[in-house]
């Protein structure tokens, strides 16, 4: 199920949160939550929730003896078991055709294997949980002794499918204890209706709009073609994943949890490190907490820290998806961070507006080498954006802008940090409180209307 | 008191959202139903059961059904197409007024800037409401080396005698549902198949004597499938047998569901599954049926050479590589010309550039002459045959072309639909075109959403013979 469609607004919403805050008592409360979040997941993989149940359980077991475990070496032995069973569905749903493909060329010689259906959502879950097994083994939180409170974490379906990737300790304290006042239920919701017309209106005219600029993935015919194309491309990737994490927080909110932000206006940084302190918070979070501290990270010198650094970015590469455009995408923010760090005082002794410039262009061309899957592409798209074998306008793309001519401008208004500083000019100024509230009716009403015109809306982040 | 408001306000919202839902359930129309507006079957229920759940269907069909069950659907898509308007976000004139009216501009725009006096008289004669006879049109601009416009006949095609159109009906697309009964899909009135007959006509008369003009207009695949999945065991109508009644000797019109009925029940490949078009196997078997019916015995099928991709992604999966996510793909059956076919791009200027037949770049339905590319196409079939056709058509065509080699020594292609013709520097019209290339016969194949009843493309039809 999705947030964008008209099953989970008309059906499972209402339905949930009218059963939800009927229930007085937290537990009766975590009970509804976990039966309508494995609904919510079995509704797009009615099988493979078992997959999840049994991932869930696995920790949860491997825990408590690890927890019971006398001595280090013990608790080592369990969270090492706890790892690896974790990773395994992981690796094994994700990775093993990427592996043997890649094996069969190699070696030249045809391995059978048919790559079984990915379930939605595995990597998100299996990095969640893995975090609630990786603090319990480091003492930061204490062992999970009920299993649904536990099956709640990972299954709570505002995160569940899309992230952000929540992390134990973050919520640990809201599953045995929650409430949701009358603000949290609006800002929660205003949050909600936003994130939903991002999607809805933002995000999939983007979408249309990317497939008059490339149509049937043909090259850009021009200069200004790879430009337009390049930024409508990096506009509809952030709003579909912004706008996923827009209405998880603010479900989140509704149902008494606060989740952390996951994207903080990337467009608007001025350099590679400040670009990945913006986007995806929870992803870089994550690598950053449970592989790079772990490996060391700066603290080993410099060979072992450029060493962890490419570990990380190759992992984060992957953790897109199993495809060598993922892996180059992460090593070329992996070549752009460690170049940043070698040049860093003149970079920011360079005007604000240059750095952002920079920055800018070095982002909108990773976004390219994530949209591409075939290199060759790649290469003519890029060097169609600096001249390379185009001309300097071509009349599809005139077309485009004059079309859209109203539009864009409006995207990129919405990828701007204007929320922020309305929400700061609101504090003591209830009416324009209440004119955000308008407004986020207003879109909410008029996404409903462009779905029941659309219905297919799934997000890009689910396949991951 | 503010507070109190956002809170209602958004508390109202979400009554909104789940009253909706609960009245869909309740009182939405269970059955599929045909939408007019639309030109497509709505949704009914999905089949509730262990099976359905398990393979996804129900859960895409419940949300299809939520979809399309809104009661006076139509005025909410109006609405959303209005916004979209306002905020020009349709890409296309989708109305004949607005077409009319973009031409219209586009044409005075090029009067005024570019012409000679002489000029801008064949514009306005151009300009002139389409006529039943065809109209001359706007002469080809002469250059010193164009010896072909000196070679064509000077006189205009002479218009045959029109049979009596005043008695034509109204006819249906039907679908006739697992229950017997028969659903009327589309609806046809006598003026807008007036309309065709007579651009048909136009079209014979513009033609040698021995010329034919024959007229497909594939169903869209969501009425297809019907068939497939048993909502539906069979489809038909009476357009084609009306239209060849009224129209004159020369013209035909194939009932594409008569040819490919047997087939789809009998669950073949016919139509994409993630792509909007049909398959080449179905176009191919419609150009059979018409050259069976003309006393051709044409080439079967199978007797084709193909080349085969087996990870075809259509238009349903927006060629977006990020949104194929659980979509499996096509089979797309590219055919591998006998002879070696010359394709080419034809501009007003009369320059050509290479544009192959079969234009392998593509691994979509692009594959097909590398995609609709105007004003004109031409292609030497290496075939040694005297005869020419003109095939004029929307997408759908473009899988048609390649199963006119076997039969002619030239094909030309165009495509009347706005933003395919480049009307700004249209040059000359289809009926000196035919006259200058010696064309015999004219295939017309334009998709339901493209036919008989889309007005404006009917109409250009006739305005730029």
């Amino acid at each position: 199920m999705v947030f964008s469609g008209l099953t989970f607004l008309l059906l499972f919403l209402p339905t949930l949160l009218i059963l939800y805050f009927l229930s007085r008592d937290l537990r009766w409360r975590n009970g509804v939550l976990v039966v309508f979040s494995l609904v919510f997941y079995a509704w797009g993989e009615p099988v493979m929730v078992l997959l999840l149940l049994a991932t869930t359980l696995f920790n949860y077991l491997v825990a408590l003896a690890m927890d019971r475990a006398a001595g280090p070496r013990g608790k080592k032995l369990w969270l090492i078991l706890a790892v690896a069973g974790s990773l395994a569905g992981l690796l094994y749903f994700k990775y093993t055709g990427f592996f043997l493909s890649n094996l069969s060329k190699l070696l030249g010689v045809e391995i059978a294997f048919t790559a079984p259906r990915l379930p939605i959502g595995i990597s998100f879950y299996t990095f969640q949980i893995l975090t609630y097994t990786v603090d319990v083994y480091r003492g930061k939180t204490s062992v999970q002794k009920n299993f649904v409170r536990l099956l709640l974490y990972v299954s709570c379906f505002p995160q569940l499918i899309a992230g952000p990737i929540v992390q134990y300790g973050d919520v640990a304290a809201a599953l045995e204890e929650r409430s949701t006042t009358a603000d949290d239920f609006i800002d929660g919701m205003r949050r909600f209706l936003l994130g939903l017309g991002k999607k809805v209106i933002l995000a999939n005219i983007c979408g249309s709009i990317l497939l008059e600029c490339l149509p049937d993935g043909a090259a850009p015919g021009s200069v200004v073609g790879a430009w337009v194309s390049a930024i409508v491309y990096s506009l509809h990737l952030y709003f579909d994943f912004s706008a996923y994490s827009d209405m998880a927080i603010g479900l989140g909110r509704i149902l008494g949890f606060t989740y952390k932000e996951n994207f903080n206006y990337p467009y608007f940084s001025v350099s590679p490190t400040d670009l990945w302190r913006r986007w995806h918070i929870s992803l870089g979070s994550f690598f950053r907490e449970y592989v790079y501290f772990p490996l060391g990270g700066s603290r080993k010198g410099k060979a072992r820290y450029y060493l962890n650094l490419l570990i990380v970015w190759a992992l984060t590469g992957l953790w897109h998806g199993a495809a060598w455009n993922y892996v180059l995408w992460g090593l070329y923010w992996y070549v752009l961070q460690i170049a940043h760090k070698s040049v860093e005082k003149p970079w920011a002794r360079m005007p604000l507006f240059l750095q952002w410039l920079f920055n800018f262009v070095l982002t909108i061309i990773g976004m390219m080498v994530f949209y591409y899957n075939d290199q060759s592409a790649l290469l003519v798209h890029v060097a169609a954006m600096f001249g390379g074998g185009v001309g300097w306008m071509d009349e599809g793309i005139l077309s485009v802008l004059r079309q859209y001519a109203l539009f864009l401008p409006i995207a990129c208004v919405g990828a701007a940090p204007i929320v922020p500083r309305l929400k700061k000019l609101a504090e003591n100024r209830p009416w324009l409180t209440l004119l955000g509230t308008v407004f986020a009716v207003a879109v909410g009403l008029l996404s409903l209307l462009f779905l029941i015109r659309q219905s297919y809306n799934p997000f890009i982040y689910f396949r991951f | 008191m503010k507070r109190k408001l956002s809170f209602l306000l958004l508390y109202g919202s979400l009554v909104l959202f789940g009253g909706l839902g609960a009245l869909l359930l309740i009182f939405g129309e269970k059955a599929p139903h045909a939408s007019l507006a639309e030109n497509r079957m709505l949704a009914g229920f999905p089949a509730f059961s262990w099976a359905t759940v398990k393979d996804g269907s129900f859960m895409l069909g419940l949300e299809d059904y939520l979809s399309d069950a809104v009661p006076d659907r139509e005025v909410f898509v109006a609405g959303a197409d209005g916004i979209m308007d306002r905020l020009s976000l349709h890409r296309e004139a989708e109305t004949a007024a607005d077409a009319e009216a973009e031409l219209a501009a586009q044409l005075a725009a090029f009067a005024q800037e570019n012409q000679t006096q002489d000029d801008q008289q064949e514009m306005a004669a151009f300009r002139a409401t389409p006529s039943p006879v065809p109209t001359p049109a706007a002469t080809p601009e002469p250059t010193p080396d164009d010896q072909s416009t000196d070679a064509a006949p000077e006189a205009d095609p002479t218009p045959l005698p029109e049979k009596d159109l005043s008695g034509i009906p109204t006819c249906y697309f039907t679908m006739t549902q697992a229950d017997g009964f028969v659903n009327k899909v589309y609806t046809f009135s006598p003026e807008n198949i007036r309309r065709a007959v007579r651009m048909l006509n136009a079209y014979r008369a513009a033609l040698p004597e021995d010329g034919h003009v024959f007229f497909a207009q594939p169903p869209f695949p969501g009425l297809a499938f019907q068939l497939q999945d048993g909502t539906c065991t069979g489809w038909g109508g009476d357009l084609e047998d009306t239209i060849n009644e009224y129209s004159n000797d020369g013209v035909y019109m194939v009932s594409v569901q008569k040819v490919l009925e047997q087939h789809l029940l009998d669950g073949e490949y016919l139509y994409f599954k993630t792509d909007h078009h049909w398959t080449p196997r179905a176009a191919c078997y419609t150009l059979n049926a018409i050259l069976a019916a003309h006393g051709i015995d044409p080439k079967p099928y199978d007797s084709y050479a193909f080349h085969v991709n087996r990870s075809f992604y259509g238009s349903a999966s927006l060629g977006n590589p990020n949104i194929r996510n659980g979509m499996k793909p096509d089979t797309l059956e590219v055919l591998v010309p006998d002879t070696p076919v010359k394709g080419y791009r034809v501009f007003w200027d009369r320059s050509e550039v290479d544009a192959p037949l079969i234009n392998n770049n593509f691994g979509n339905y692009m594959v097909f002459l590398g995609g609709t590319q105007g004003p004109w196409r031409r292609f030497e079939t290496g075939v040694d045959m005297d005869r020419s056709c003109l095939l004029i058509g929307d997408s759908f065509s473009n899988c048609f072309v390649p199963f006119l080699v076997p039969y002619y020594g030239t094909v030309h292609s165009c495509d009347v639909r706005p933003g395919n013709f480049d009307e700004v520097n249209i040059r000359w019209s289809i009926s000196e075109y035919i006259r200058e290339n010696g064309i015999d016969d004219v295939y017309i194949v334009y998709s339901t959403a493209n036919g008989v009843n889309t007005v404006h493309i009917m109409e250009n039809l006739l305005r730029y013979l």
